[in-house]
């Protein structure tokens, strides 16, 4: 049941300077610092702009506290540009600034940003383009609107863009964020990560909980993820991660390269797949003990001393009983597997 | 899952018909989507209304009453409701209000803007809507992902090409037939989404359905032709 929705009418305004975390160029990074929330602009003062293509744009900039005592789950789909969350705000409130940019003015009038307070505890941010008498959720490559938003960190968020950027910060009931062609950014988030992507690029920093990423194009680079579970599927692209310390790693690419560096945790399980491209692992410390089985189209390239060597079929299976063998030490197990290319385990040299 | 008429059961034509509206919630909108990339039955129920929608659309609209507003303001005052509640943000008129109203409130623009106007012919409608400078961009846009989609899967078929001369008659039988299905699943979101220029519902449709593909293409391609019924890109299966 919804307990409340409120239209953004958005008509035109003065365009005030976005703030930093808002405007970085590049969101996939963990966002700056928070800056303090802008004064509403003065209305009827639309302000000309120049978009990336050099072509003069309007742009209309607002913000909003959308109430939201008691949400659990915030909601935003903004297929018109880019989303920008960060678990910054007060408890029972939503901090919104939505900023329009079109090239007329007729245009700008056309975009809107809507928010709806669910009965569930569910809150939805969306934004529309009026068509032929009709709002409709559409992607428009000459006029956008973008969305910042300080959510309370304990709010669930799911976010989708078209081919906006997506990114997530400082939350702490997990973040789903869907995208088809922007680059996707999360930082500094607890509780479960989901994200699906076509192209673009997705980059994850300090994630407690686990972890489950779908992408098709692009590269996707993981540091400091530490949970349950990383599980994360690629068409076309590298993975690169550092510093994982889940118990299960799954990092699965078709056609790009692996590379995992770190530690190698007892008990874990590690499955590296790439089909074309190299998987290389690089331990960076005092690695556990591990059972490998490794396939791959030429021979296998090792810096540590394995032992128990045996081909099973095309698989190669070995153990490696760690430096100084702890009898205790459960062993984890390592799948390393490339068709085409090849498998690495190499060590880091100590700085 | 289907009736002795040979409907599908999963969802009725009232869930369908809101998904088709726009009204379900984003978790339940997903959920449709891909139950409908899969059951050729709820795919043409959805296409036939989505054809409805569009058609509805074209339809004069009535003009509401000049007092319409002023009864629902009058209804909000008697409700018990939060401060915030009674704000018209911005001060220009943008409404927030209980669940009735919030239907008033999203269409209140667009009535607006057609009080502005002299009523036009549902056909002047339509091809306004069609001639929309807009609607282009957003098709384009909408071309350019499905173009990027449909390069990933010929990427993917390249590789197949090295993989399935390895396979077994039956695995390349069973490749055929499931990759038949999702081509046809493809070609029932296409078409929907071709019938309803403007409505994002049928090219999300059309890209889950994309999504289906790449998704067993590339388990194809690392599981060399032995793939379950899941889809899902590979987990163990290989290992010795």
């Amino acid at each position: 049941m919804i307990r409340a929705a409120g239209l953004l009418a958005l008509s035109v305004g003065l365009t005030a300077a976005t703030p930093a975390w808002a405007a970085d160029p590049n969101p996939p990074n963990p966002p700056n610092p928070p800056n303090p929330p802008n004064p509403p602009n003065p209305p009827n003062s639309p302000n000309a702009a120049s978009s990336g293509a050099g072509e003069a744009q309007l742009v209309d900039r607002r913000e909003i506290i959308v109430p939201a005592r008691g949400a659990e789950m915030v909601r935003i789909e903004n297929l018109l540009g880019r989303v920008g969350i960060r678990g910054t705000a007060r408890p029972g409130e939503i901090h919104v600034v939505a900023e329009k940019r079109a090239p007329s003015a007729e245009i700008l009038g056309r975009l809107r940003v809507h928010y709806t307070s669910f009965e569930s505890g569910e809150v939805q941010i969306d934004t529309r383009v009026e068509l032929g008498g009709r709002e409709r959720s559409l992607p428009l490559a000459g006029s956008g609107v973008d969305l910042w938003l300080e959510v309370p960190p304990d709010v669930a968020v799911e976010a989708k863009t078209f081919g906006g950027d997506v990114s997530a910060s400082g939350l702490r009931a997990g973040a789903k964020l869907e995208t088809t062609g922007g680059r996707i950014g999360i930082s500094d988030v607890r509780g479960g990560v989901v994200t699906h992507q076509l192209r673009g690029g997705q980059r994850l920093a300090a994630i407690e909980g686990d972890v489950d990423l779908d992408g098709v194009e692009g590269d996707m680079d993981l540091k400091n993820l530490g949970g349950g579970r990383v599980d994360a599927r690629l068409v076309d692209g590298s993975i690169h991660a550092d510093d994982i310390r889940d118990d299960l790693v799954r990092l699965v690419t078709t056609t790009g390269q692996i590379v995992l560096i770190g530690v190698i945790r007892p008990s874990a399980h590690y499955d590296l797949r790439s089909y074309a491209g190299d998987v290389r692992v690089v331990s960076s410390g005092e690695s556990a003990p591990f059972e490998l089985r490794a396939r791959s189209a030429t021979p296998l390239d090792t810096a540590l001393a394995l032992r128990g060597s045996r081909r099973d079929g095309e698989w190669l299976r070995a153990e490696y009983v760690g430096r100084r063998p702890a009898p205790r030490t459960h062993a984890a197990l390592l799948e390393l597997s490339s068709a085409l290319g090849g498998v690495v385990i190499q060590v880091q040299p100590r700085e | 899952m289907a009736d002795p008429a040979g409907h599908c059961t999963a969802y009725s034509i009232e869930k369908l018909s809101a998904f088709v509206d726009g009204d379900l919630s984003a978790g339940d909108a997903q959920a449709v989507r891909a139950h409908g990339v899969g059951c050729p039955r709820c795919a043409a129920v959805l296409s036939d209304l989505s054809a409805l929608v569009s058609a509805a659309r074209g339809l004069d609209r009535p003009e509401p009453p000049p007092t319409l507003w002023a009864a629902v303001e009058g209804s909000m005052e008697r409700h018990d409701r939060p401060w915030w509640m009674a704000l018209r943000l911005f001060g220009t008129g943008a409404l927030a209000g209980a669940a009735a109203v919030s239907v008033v409130a999203l269409g209140l623009a667009s009535w607006r803007a057609h009080r502005a106007a002299a009523p036009a012919p549902a056909a002047v409608a339509i091809a306004a809507v069609a001639t929309d400078p807009l609607l282009a961009e957003a098709e384009a846009e909408f071309a350019r992902a499905a173009a990027a989609y449909e390069g990933s899967i010929e990427k993917l078929r390249g590789l197949l090409a090295r993989e399935e001369p390895r396979w077994s008659a039956e695995e390349r039988a069973l490749y055929a037939e499931r990759l038949v299905q999702l081509d046809e699943a493809i070609a029932r979101s296409r078409d929907l989404a071709r019938r309803s220029p403007g409505d994002s519902t049928g090219n999300e449709q059309l890209f889950a359905a994309y999504q289906q593909k790449i998704t067993f293409l590339a388990a194809a391609v690392h599981r060399g032709g032995t793939w379950g019924e899941d889809g899902r890109p590979p987990r163990n299966e290989g290992s010795p």
